[in-house]
């Protein structure tokens, strides 16, 4: 980057199942909060990137979603540029108006990730989610994320690395933590007992540990260190922005995961490690998968995920905690919004403003975003890091 | 000849198999074929035949079926033979979570066509 990068403000609409709210409603409103947070007037906006992947298919509106949706936050005129990138729209939005300050090409950016995903038939939405693979290769082959993540889920399992009780265990976690979320989906502790003995969905994942199909949005306003003086709330300073697409793989499987790789590049930009940082937001798209996180970002050694977790790690109060927030898995999961979502927690802990899920005294903050499904892994990663 | 991710047997064999490729340069083998090798970058392969037996390198049971499909049923990570690994349903043996584990030897099967669709391919256990 050429010059320091600070993100001025951050806003949400609820997650959550909202029939009468359209996705430019969505969009709007948490544009719109995002502006009165960084204390800047819509006609400061110098570049917007706009994150949605499903409402070509849902709702029919191509192409233009940006410039359409950003005419609610007063958004008009400047360079808008439609970003389509699977579950990692929203953190490539962000990454894409970091750039555009970073490189000094404007001084004031917005990011906005909005996903209507309750079109009254959920099975047409989980038929769109399926799209984000090569449809080409999976078309007709009852493809189901879940079913993805439970078969890297089962390799643990088999090998006694995990067991049944860490994927309920991290589950309760992350509804915990959900509960003291008030932009949530789902707002409502669950024991280890009604995890396991929810519906099955795909191997040993049951529902309770899946994330939902949800409608939200989540903006963020970036913009560079020297025209950010005077700028109502503190500071948070983006120390690395990186994106990446899923690398040709061989049978054997033994590369570093799109995430790995994402999260190893924004560590190297920032010159921080894992020790150094305070808490994590990552694409738990089921909670389950959090536990694979913990070993693909390097907070522990590979099969010691479940000693982590048993340890109280990962829970707000412990040592590192992960998905403060409730994660995906709580906070639930439309799909454009879900990376910009991480960012505004992470800068919401920060600040400092995260309320009774405060991670005390946090100076440093990951997020890492995953979007897709291309040959073996995820087709898009996003990673970003902050501090204050 | 090719038709979608299948080449017609043109072998004499008869069995079906999965339209890959071959780099010239390297060796290494793709699916789906590609003009230009994933490994070394030379744009020069050649169609080659894949993916008539393989291995399960992971299988989940779905539970919850998308539109058209009904649970259980059986998805995996299939190793073919020639190096490549697909993501395909396993037919062939009862939806159970043990059916085919890590190691299990598969076969290519072709299922017929949905409505409106084009074939797709799956794998069944060995013998099964
Ligand atoms: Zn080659």
């Amino acid at each position: 980057m050429l010059r320091e990068v600070v993100v001025l403000g951050v806003g949400m609409h609820r997650f959550g199942k909202f029939p009468e709210t359209s996705l430019r409603e969505l969009a709007g409103e948490a544009g719109r909060r995002a502006l009165k947070d960084a204390g800047v007037l819509p006609r400061q906006i110098q570049a917007a990137y706009f994150a949605n992947a499903l409402a070509g298919l849902l709702t029919g509106q191509e192409s233009i979603r940006g410039q359409v949706a950003l005419r609610e936050v007063g958004v008009a005129g400047v360079p808008i540029v439609n970003v389509e990138n699977a579950c990692a729209g929203g953190a490539t939005a962000f990454h894409q108006a970091v750039l555009a300050v970073g490189s000094g090409s404007c001084d004031v950016a917005l990011a906005v990730g909005a996903e209507k995903m309750f079109v009254g038939d959920t099975g047409r939405t989980i038929q769109a989610l399926a799209a984000s693979a090569d449809v080409e290769l999976t078309h007709d082959m009852g493809l189901q994320f879940t079913a993805i993540y439970a078969m890297r889920i089962q390799k643990r399992l088999a090998s006694g690395a995990l067991t049944l009780r860490h994927l309920a265990e991290v589950t309760v976690k992350s509804h915990r933590h959900g509960c003291l979320n008030p932009y949530a989906q789902h707002q409502k502790e669950v024991t280890a007992e009604e995890v396991l003995a929810s519906r099955p969905i795909a191997g040993p994942i049951t529902l309770l540990m899946c994330s939902s199909v949800s409608d939200g949005a989540a903006a963020a306003v970036v913009c560079s260190a020297e025209a950010a003086r005077g700028a109502p709330q503190p500071l948070v300073r983006v120390l690395a922005s990186e994106l990446r697409s899923g690398a040709f793989r061989s049978g054997a499987g033994e590369e570093l995961s799109t995430a790995a790789r994402t999260v190893r590049a924004a560590y190297e930009q920032a010159g921080v490690g894992p020790e150094e940082i305070d808490l994590v937001e990552c694409h738990d798209a089921t909670a389950p998968g959090e536990l694979l996180y913990y070993e693909d970002l390097g907070f522990c050694k590979p099969g010691e995920a479940g000693r982590l977790l048993d340890e109280g790690a990962t829970t707000i109060g412990g040592r590192i905690p992960f998905n403060p927030s409730g994660g995906l898995t709580s906070r639930g999961h439309p799909v454009g919004a879900t990376g910009l979502a991480q960012i505004a927690e992470a800068v919401w802990q920060l600040r400092g403003q995260a309320g009774p899920r405060q991670v005390q005294g946090a100076r440093v903050a990951l997020t890492q975003n995953s979007g897709g499904w291309l040959e073996g892994d995820s087709a898009a990663g996003a990673a970003h890091l902050f501090a204050v | 000849m090719t038709q979608g991710v299948f080449r017609s047997s043109t072998d004499g064999e008869g069995a079906p198999s999965l339209a890959g490729s071959r780099c010239r340069y390297c060796a290494r083998v793709s699916f789906p074929a590609r003009p230009i090798c994933p490994w070394c970058g030379r744009e020069d392969t050649e169609p080659v035949a894949v993916g008539r037996r393989g291995t399960i390198q992971a299988s989940a049971v779905v539970y919850h079926a998308p539109i058209g499909f009904t649970a259980p049923y059986i998805v995996a990570l299939v190793e073919l033979a020639e190096g490549p690994v697909v993501f395909c349903p396993i037919t062939g043996c009862l939806p159970d979570e043990n059916a085919v584990p890590p190691g299990t030897p598969v076969e290519l099967v072709v299922a017929p066509a949905r409505a409106g669709g084009a074939p797709v391919f799956q794998f069944r256990p060995l013998g099964g």
